[in-house]
């Protein structure tokens, strides 16, 4: 291609004006040195440690899946009243963790906020990692995963078509289009700097991988044309796919007379939750990744702050969520619903609605202080008590709610067994097996984006 | 963009992009016969200077938003109305509000693909291909290439402009220089 080179001394360069700011070639060469040489290092100990733990931690997963598909549902907890579950309550939850990879990465870059470059990457595989996950429990939960192809809108064996006016298939709907959507957003996002990977590759089969997934990028300024008309089309599309997603799970329960469900509140509290309990997971990955990988430079402690503020805020938010539901079915004078609050206080499964409210709200107390904003250790520590407090919170909507229903006949108990457990932790062990993988195979933060918010910030 | 580089061309690599934009901008002026400019990071105005036109990706997106929620409107029309209708009571079940959710997120999910896939028409998105002239285009400078035309202007010519206009390096491309 090249047929040749020829480097101008500094006085041959013309008339034109030298940058004020640093030099771009050492600047921008040190930051694609920065961000992609993991993917071009064997990885070290820590990391295979950390990848093995993962990865045990995902086959429970497997094993978990592999009695219940050979035993039947009957391996887990659910009963005839109590019949969603741990794995309902743990695909509520890694929904939401999903959430967070869209705010950030969509919400953020419609208010020009230009500090989300640092932090976008890593959201964003957390969506993707989190919703693969989530898609797993619905389809686990049919019971029989065999004829689960039975969702997808066509007729079945006797010609019956899916109901589509069932809260059910618009959970169908939802998280379809928001996991094409959000892997087609990230794919995007990629392609510039799967460009540079493929450029700098040293060995041969890399240089293969990353062309063919680069798909040809060459930079070219009608390419950069499109492709951020397409970039931010994709925000567009996605901040009103992710409301409508978690308020499509949310109408789903409050569309049915189940005390405790029964809510007008709940599709902005399940929202408000989502990125409450996605941010504080966002703290858990962010952390340790930038202290593997040694990107203070990029992810500062000024972007964690600013995340924590909106944890804060959306934490807030939630708060008022908790107290509102307490106040509405009091004020609604049901008796049922009255019932299953003071029973969510006071029953015999009140310790996990306390454990939620302990978890949720005391420890972002903190965050009122600046210091515990930029403080990486106390973020993930907050962030981990928040994630354990917001499985708790989908358990308490769920599993407290079927318990004490309409019907004192009804109420009943429910327990973990040994395959929940296995399922739980199994998908903990997915999320981050996939995490590690990826930060393996491409940059954790938007090489390219970066560029752009901080060269183009020294030049004008 | 990844089509095929002209048989004979000079390209220029400026490390600052401020420089770089004058010259996308004087050589749009020049009216060069093929000019191609490259970035390693969305550079601020770099359309503008090369000329393009705001991209036509939005108007395909938001006809697939509409498209996408017609098609499904259709679609639930079709199956819960005409093939298969809900009979409650001697009265049709007809609630097309229930369908709204799923019209909704069927259109945003058009879009997102239309999106994708206009984008990828746009940049000519094929695996494999580098149709640029030099790595570090991707890296941390930027190119102008120019297309070598004959006697009007030749390699030796264009190596001027571009030195002219403030190019750290220069790079050949299919002619005699290697």
């Amino acid at each position: 291609m090249s047929g040749g080179e020829l480097v101008l001394p500094a006085s041959a360069a013309g008339a034109a004006p030298a940058p004020a700011a640093p030099a771009p070639p050492t600047e921008a060469a040190r930051i694609t040195e920065d961000l992609c040489a993991p993917a071009f290092r064997f990885p070290g100990p820590a990391w295979w440690a950390a990848f093995l733990a993962a990865a045990g931690l995902a086959g429970l997963l497997v094993l978990a899946v592999a009695v219940y598909v050979i035993a039947g549902y009957g391996v887990f907890g659910v009963n005839n009243v109590v019949n969603w579950g741990n794995d309902i309550a743990t695909y509520i939850y890694w929904i939401a963790v999903a959430v967070a990879g869209t705010i950030v990465s969509s919400v953020l870059l419609l208010f020009r906020q230009g500090w989300r470059t640092g932090i976008n990457r890593a959201t964003e595989a957390m969506t993707i990692f989190a919703i693969n996950i989530a898609g797993l429990f619905p389809l686990i939960h049919t019971g029989r995963p065999w004829v689960d192809y039975w969702l997808i809108p066509l007729p079945n064996d006797l010609a019956l078509w899916p109901q589509f006016k069932s809260p059910i298939m618009w959970d169908v709907f939802a998280i379809t289009g928001y996991a094409v959507c959000s892997i087609l957003f990230f794919y995007l996002g990629l392609i510039p700097d799967f460009a540079t990977l493929r450029d700098r590759a040293p060995r041969a089969w890399q240089r293969r991988l990353y062309g063919f997934l680069a798909m040809g990028w060459s930079g070219s300024s009608a390419d950069w044309n499109h492709y951020e008309r397409a970039y931010r089309q994709f925000a567009w599309l996605a901040t009103p796919l992710v409301i409508a997603m978690h308020s499509t799970i949310a109408t789903l329960l409050a569309v049915s007379h189940v005390p405790g469900w029964h809510a007008t509140i709940f599709p902005p509290y399940f929202v408000a939750g989502a990125v409450f309990g996605g941010l504080a997971m966002a703290f858990v990955v962010l952390v340790p990744l930038r202290a593997a990988y040694r990107l203070h430079r990029y992810i500062t402690d000024d972007h964690l702050e600013r995340l924590a503020k909106i944890f804060l805020a959306v934490g807030l938010a939630v708060a008022y969520v908790y107290g509102m539901e307490f106040f509405a079915a009091w004020w609604s004078e049901a008796p049922a619903e009255r019932e299953q609050f003071w029973w969510r206080l006071t029953g015999e499964g009140a310790w996990s609605f306390w454990l939620m409210l302990a978890c949720n709200l005391l420890p972002i107390q903190l965050l009122w202080w600046r210091r515990w904003r930029r403080h990486g250790a106390a973020l993930v520590v907050i962030g981990i008590f928040v994630n354990i407090g917001m499985w708790f919170e989908r358990y308490n909507i769920l599993v407290l709610s079927l318990r004490h229903g309409q019907m004192p006949s009804e109420w009943t108990t429910y327990a973990f067994t040994a395959f929940d457990w296995l399922l739980l932790a199994g998908s903990f062990g997915l999320f981050f097996a996939q995490i590690l993988l990826f930060a393996r195979i491409a940059p954790m933060v938007s090489v390219a984006e970066v560029k752009a918010e901080l060269l183009g910030r020294s030049h004008g | 963009m990844a089509e095929p580089l002209p048989p004979r061309w000079v390209a220029g690599l400026w490390s600052a992009p401020g420089p770089f934009l004058t010259a996308v901008a004087a050589a749009r002026d020049a009216r060069f016969p093929r000019l191609v400019a490259y970035a390693p990071w969305p550079v601020h105005g770099l359309e503008a200077a090369a000329g393009h036109p705001p991209s036509w990706i939005g108007r395909a997106a938001l006809l697939a938003v509409v498209a996408g929620g017609l098609g499904c409107s259709a679609f639930f029309y079709h199956s819960s109305v005409l093939e298969w209708p809900i009979n409650v009571s001697g009265k049709p079940y007809f609630a097309p509000q229930f369908w709204l959710v799923p019209i909704l997120e069927a259109a945003l999910l058009t879009g997102a693909v239309v999106t994708f896939l206009s984008c990828g028409h746009a940049c000519r998105f094929l695996p494999g291909q580098r149709r640029h002239p030099d790595p570090r285009v991707t890296d941390d400078q930027c190119a102008l290439l120019i297309a070598v035309d004959g006697e009007r202007y030749t390699e030796e010519s264009l190596s001027r402009w571009l030195q002219d206009h403030g190019a750290e390096r220069l790079v050949y491309g299919g002619g005699s220089h290697g």
